[in-house]
């Protein structure tokens, strides 16, 4: 049986069916909560945003018309609560970062391999554009097909193919020199 | 070349992205939003909170209405009596102002004799205003009042208060005769006791 689309979903929630919501947000946790991470210096705060993002998507889906993909809708919310974040967040962005360290322990060691990684991703997408990142990031990071990453977007599939070879060639740019830069150390 | 291909030919980029797509939501996150969204809803839903704020509203805007009024008749008395002591001030400053003698007089009078009774003195004419008069009238009496003098107090304060205005208008009353005025060692004498 074909999983119903974002877009039945929502009407479903908008007739009444809190569950349609619970199923949207399970359907979009992981992608919502990654794309945070690249766009954040935390995962921690990751986790709020994404949180941010579905709380605004509860409240303003009741006025959704359906012009566009929902996830085009929630991607835009994202980016926009992701810069209120680093805007808020950007002067004391080292103490926030010590606390991360200091929080949870236990958990210390998988947090900040994953802290570690999603920073290494940050660093690779702030190489590029603003255009190219989110292409990158969602047509190579996250897998979606050319025309989702448009769709997403909001812009034509040529416009997408042309971003990506771009950043493509500077990311391999980017990793030669750094492939240089580690044969030279060692 | 496909995309998929590119990003292979960077070993790099290629463990970046495997282990990107495999991180995952916290576990929980879902149950989390859905307790946030319940909370969201209950607050929604429940139109309680918002009758309690009008209420509220109403009840300030009413209690408003209802003083406002009261203040405005408040500050309306309290303006009338300011302007009452304003003027009874305004009153009295000139005299104070325009005849510093008899006040150190009285003052004499306050601390060593009976305060001061207003004996018929002969005024020179036009020297002092009717406003200078009254106020030192009105002290008078409130010194009467409260101190009353036996005769040699009056006498003595009458003489006091010729010599005073003499002093302040640097001319002898006409209606004073020469025998009338007290000699000087009497001044003294009453200035020494004092």
């Amino acid at each position: 049986m074909a999983a119903t689309s974002d877009k039945e979903l929502i009407k479903q929630f908008l007739a009444g069916d809190e569950g349609a919501f619970d199923t949207f947000v399970r359907r979009h946790q992981d992608r919502i909560y990654r794309l945070a991470c690249a766009r954040l210096y935390s995962t921690h705060d990751a986790v709020d945003v994404a949180q941010e993002v579905f709380l605004r998507a509860y409240k303003g889906l009741r006025r959704f018309r359906f012009h566009a993909e929902p996830f085009t809708w929630l991607y835009r919310t994202l980016e926009n609560v992701c810069n209120e974040y680093n805007r808020r967040t950007v002067r004391d962005r080292e103490l926030s970062q010590q606390l991360d360290q200091v929080a949870e322990p236990g958990a210390f060691a998988q947090d900040g391999a994953e802290q570690l990684h999603m920073q290494q991703v940050r660093k690779v997408i702030e190489q590029l554009p603003k255009r190219q990142q989110d292409v990158v990031l969602l047509r190579i990071f996250e897998g979606m097909s050319v025309e989702e990453t448009a769709v997403t977007l909001k812009c034509r599939q040529g416009t997408v193919k042309a971003h990506l070879h771009k950043a493509l060639n500077n990311l391999r740019s980017y990793f030669e020199a750094l492939e240089i830069e580690i044969t030279d150390d060692e | 070349m496909s995309d998929e291909k590119r990003t292979e030919e960077s070993p790099g980029l290629k463990a970046l992205v495997d282990r990107y797509q495999a991180t995952q939501a916290p576990p929980g996150f879902a149950e989390r939003v859905a307790a946030h969204v319940k909370d969201e809803e209950v607050s929604r839903a429940w139109p309680g909170s918002q009758w309690i704020y009008g209420a509220s509203f109403a009840f300030v805007a009413v209690l408003a209405v209802l003083l406002t009024p009261a203040l405005f008749e408040k500050e309306s008395e309290l303006q009338i009596a300011q302007q009452e002591n304003a003027s009874q001030i305004k009153e009295a400053a000139p005299a104070i102002q325009t005849t510093p003698q008899p006040e150190k007089v009285e003052s004499m009078t306050n601390t060593e004799t009976p305060p001061v009774v207003s004996p018929p003195v002969a005024q020179p004419s036009g020297q002092k205003t009717q406003m200078a008069q009254a106020s030192e009238e009105v002290k008078k009496e409130i010194l009467m009042e409260e101190n009353p003098l036996d005769d040699e107090s009056l006498a003595n304060v009458a003489v006091l208060s010729e010599v005073s205005d003499w002093l302040e208008t640097d001319t002898v009353p006409a209606a004073l005769e020469l025998d009338d005025m007290p000699a000087l060692s009497d001044i003294e004498e009453l200035f020494n006791t004092t």
